[in-house]
């Protein structure tokens, strides 16, 4: 044992003067703590009570599920996923062979009227993507 | 049989050439946009319409994300 232990041992067992008003006194007349009688008495519940909790809080153990649960979800969730885009992409596709089948439509009947409609299609994307990147600044994010 | 080599003064193959490309275009976009919740459909028909800007836009103002927004000074 140190020195240092030794003395702090000793000065743990001093006897110390207790005021009638529940305040602790050292040998110097120094006040060390002040507690009231009720302060002492919620002190001692709030002790009784955090050990209780505690010791009820260590019976209870919740049901973790396991791993395989989590990575059954994962996949569950995926595969719904990955169905819905071949849904969507099928829907495209019938969408895109209905305007390729117009446009080669355009480009047999007359040149000139598929420049003016590359030239139309051009100038609204643009002028969509623009509005959105507006609109993006504005509210921070451009998402459907 | 000329008529049938070409429509409208443009060769088939060249027609069909530019037909795949736009599907893979469009293909490309919507999956990718649809994948960022960015208009999906939009882009994808652009893409069908047209080669290659919609691809170099879609790049510019999607992927990359110009212009960034200007930071609000509280």
């Amino acid at each position: 044992m140190t020195k240092e232990r030794k003395d702090k041992d000793v000065q743990a067992e001093k006897p110390r003067k207790t005021g009638s008003n529940g305040s602790v006194h050292d040998d110097n007349s120094r006040l060390v703590e002040t507690t009231t009688p009720a302060e002492a008495q919620w002190e001692g519940m709030e002790q009784e009570l955090t050990a209780a909790l505690e010791r009820w809080d260590a019976r209870i153990e919740p049901p973790l599920p396991p791993m395989a649960a989590f990575e059954q979800l994962v996949g569950e969730q995926r595969a719904r996923s990955r169905n819905r885009l071949w849904r969507d992409l099928f829907a495209f596709w019938a969408v895109a062979a209905l305007i390729l089948s117009l446009m080669v439509l355009v480009v047999e009947s007359s040149i000139i009227g598929f420049v003016i409609l590359q030239a139309t299609v051009f100038v609204a994307a643009i002028a969509f993507v623009a509005t959105g990147v507006r609109s993006k600044e504005e509210a921070g994010e451009w998402r459907t | 049989m000329e008529d049938l080599e070409k429509l409208g003064g443009v060769p088939v193959w060249l027609l069909v050439l530019i037909g795949a490309a736009a599907l893979c275009q469009s293909t490309w976009l919507f999956i990718d946009a649809k994948r960022r919740s960015r208009f999906p459909w939009f882009w994808g028909l652009w893409g069908l319409i047209q080669i290659p800007m919609p691809f170099i836009i879609y790049w510019i103002v999607v992927r990359k994300g110009w212009p960034r927004p200007r930071r609000h000074r509280e």
